[in-house]
């Protein structure tokens, strides 16, 4: 179980993390608008990298906390972490869908085509999918403790999709570029590159900020609902 | 609803217009660094002005009068909007972009009486739509998002304490 102390910790720090990752996205974007240099070939449109990029990997991370946090779960049965769970499926929802959206509004002018059965492109939605779906489970089951372990189930299956989303571009011969930042080295000019990372670690802050908020939002709901409903037990509180 | 509370509830108000102002603040230099050293006028408006120093026009090289040399090239550029032409001495470093229908920018300098472009190098397309579209797409809802759950964790906490739900049972001795 999470100590109501460390939970209290947690929710306290949330506000140093939410600075920290306003000022690392502040200065990301005003590197990657105003400073970086136009791109040879694409011009002024590989900007939208400073906020494709990052959102995909925000989406990746929120999936990891939603896959760890169910196993977590299904082991402890604790409810704050099943919280977790639900706030992190949520971020993952928007954090995926902006990641598609930009990555096809970025594959318009440089592919000619707003989407392609592209694999990247297509497990990247599935994950989507898996996402809405999870959001969707957790409406039809009445019963909380069936509803958290079946949503737990639904993630850790859903978890297949991750690899497929990362190693895709090594796997198969796509038409989505391979990783730029690997360890075979980066492929990026520094002039772009500055500005991405800052992005990079604004952005895993920013979801680290999202997920102790929206924990916090849920378990306080669920504190409602229960006082209200007059079920408030040891456990809840 | 309490002052401590209104004055949460302030904060965070006040905090969300300072991240809009910045916000803003960033997007007004990028348009002024795009409008300073990306933006490109048609080929209607370099006929129609005849501006003096440098310039980028916009404009597709005209198929079959590409004629490269050793330290130059030569095309017609037009417009896609109407039929108006230009002869261009296009004299910067080789470039893989200087292609037979090719969309391109050339920044460089006009003489309106000899009616050719000398362009010194090729600029990138000003594709700034698909920029702006995404970064709208991405942010405004994200700080919907953040705004809306930061707002809710204080109006469930007022909810909270009017339901009584941390307080412990108070004494008969504490009521009086």
């Amino acid at each position: 179980m999470i100590s109501a102390s460390l939970r209290g910790k947690l929710w306290k720090w949330s506000g140093v993390i939410g600075l920290l990752s306003g000022l690392f996205i502040f200065i990301g974007l005003f590197l990657g608008l105003v400073v970086a240099p136009p791109d040879y070939y694409q011009g002024e449109v590989f900007r939208i990298m400073y906020v494709h990029v990052p959102f995909a990997k925000a989406s990746l991370l929120s999936y990891i906390t939603l896959f760890l946090g169910s196993c977590f779960y299904l082991w402890k049965k604790d409810f704050i972490v099943d919280n977790l769970c639900h706030a992190a499926a949520g971020i993952g929802v928007f954090f995926t869908s902006v990641a598609l959206i930009t990555g096809s509004i970025w594959a318009k002018p440089t592919w000619n085509t707003w989407w392609t059965w592209d694999p990247r492109l297509v497990s990247f939605a599935i994950l989507l999918l898996i996402l809405i779906g999870y959001l969707m489970l957790r409406t039809f089951v009445d019963d909380k403790r069936k509803e958290a372990t079946y949503a737990a189930v639904l993630a850790i299956i859903g978890f297949v999709d991750l690899p497929i989303v990362y190693f895709s571009v090594e796997w198969w011969r796509t038409l989505h570029q391979p990783m730029s930042i690997s360890t075979r080295g980066v492929s990026i000019a520094p002039g772009m590159l500055t500005p991405l990372i800052f992005m990079m670690i604004g952005t895993s802050l920013l979801v680290s900020y999202m997920l102790l908020i929206r924990t916090q939002m849920l378990y306080l709901r669920h504190l409602l609902e229960a006082k209200q409903g007059g079920l408030l037990s040891e456990e809840s509180s | 609803m309490k002052l401590g509370e209104r004055q949460s509830l302030r904060a965070i108000y006040i905090r969300w217009i300072a991240v809009a102002m910045i916000l803003a603040i960033i997007f007004a230099l990028a348009i002024f660094r795009y409008n300073r050293e990306v933006s490109a006028i048609p080929l209607e408006a370099l006929l129609q002005n005849k501006p003096d120093g440098m310039v980028r026009v916009l404009g597709r090289v005209v198929a079959g009068t590409l004629m490269r040399k050793e330290s130059a090239s030569t095309f017609n550029l037009s417009s896609d909007a109407k039929n108006t032409e230009i002869s261009v001495l296009y004299i910067g470093k080789p470039d893989d972009n200087v292609r037979e229908l090719k969309l391109l920018v050339l920044a460089g300098f006009f003489d309106p009486e000899k009616m050719e472009f000398t362009a010194q190098r090729i600029a990138p397309i000003p594709n700034i739509g698909f920029v702006v579209a995404a970064y709208l797409i991405a942010l405004l809802p994200l700080i919907f998002f953040l705004f809306n759950m930061e707002r809710n964790i204080i109006l469930l906490s007022i909810l909270i304490k009017e339901e009584k739900a941390y307080e412990p049972e108070s004494s008969p001795n504490e009521q009086e």
